[in-house]
């Protein structure tokens, strides 16, 4: 395992015991956000620590290359790569789908007085419809001329 | 697409995990090609085929199908 995460843990833990620090100070004012922080960045830093030492012993190193070597295939297999890619073309449609069946309902809520106004909403999701139609298309025509 | 892969794979004794660890492939992926449920691109047809030491036409039996009539 790389020194990077080593450090990544130290700063973890570093960062948590400043937040604890500060929390105990009379001044500071949030100190259930500060320990909840500090709390989080300990468990975080702790776990990133004890994987490192654990992959960088004797008895772990070579599990761990090739723990690593098996995900880097799995990452840049082609057939992952094509369910990956079909899953978020079938991702994206149904987005789109959820996007005018919420229009449509917000209209139909309106219409009906159970919503004051779906003017809002219809603007914010109309325009993201419009936007991800036009991402597509911009996407799709960069790729044919690239392929 | 119907292919040797299995055949040719059992008859050198070795396991679809060490085969795909071979071709650098996921062993789902091993599998998936030799049930004839997905078809290999030509880039890691051609390198089955190397593995194997035998050509692609050899190892994969191309039938015309309704798309290319």
């Amino acid at each position: 395992m790389s020194k990077r995460r080593l450090i990544d843990g130290i700063c973890c833990i570093a960062i948590a015991v400043i937040a604890l620090l500060l929390s105990f100070h009379p001044d500071v004012q949030m100190t259930a956000r500060l320990t909840s922080l500090a709390s989080s960045y300990i468990v975080i830093g702790g776990m990133t620590l004890i994987r490192y030492f654990y992959y960088n012993s004797p008895k772990y190193r070579e599990f761990y290359k090739e723990k690593l070597e098996y995900e880097e295939i799995e990452q840049r297999d082609e057939r992952q790569i094509r369910i990956r890619e079909k899953a978020g073309w079938y991702t994206y449609q149904f987005g789109l789908e959820v996007i005018v069946i919420a229009l449509i309902g917000s209209v139909i809520l309106e219409a009906f007085g159970i919503i004051e106004s779906s003017d809002t909403a219809a603007g914010i999701l109309g325009g993201f419809l419009i936007l991800q139609i036009i991402a597509e298309l911009v996407i799709l025509r960069y790729l044919s001329k690239k392929y | 697409m119907k292919n040797r892969v299995e055949e040719l794979r059992k008859e050198r004794g070795i396991s679809q995990y060490e085969f795909a660890r071979a071709i650098r492939v996921s062993r789902q992926t091993v599998s998936s090609i030799e049930n004839g449920k997905y078809n290999p691109s030509l880039e890691l047809a051609f390198v089955i085929a190397e593995y194997f030491g035998m050509r692609i036409e050899e190892i994969f039996l191309w039938e015309r199908g309704i798309n290319h009539e």
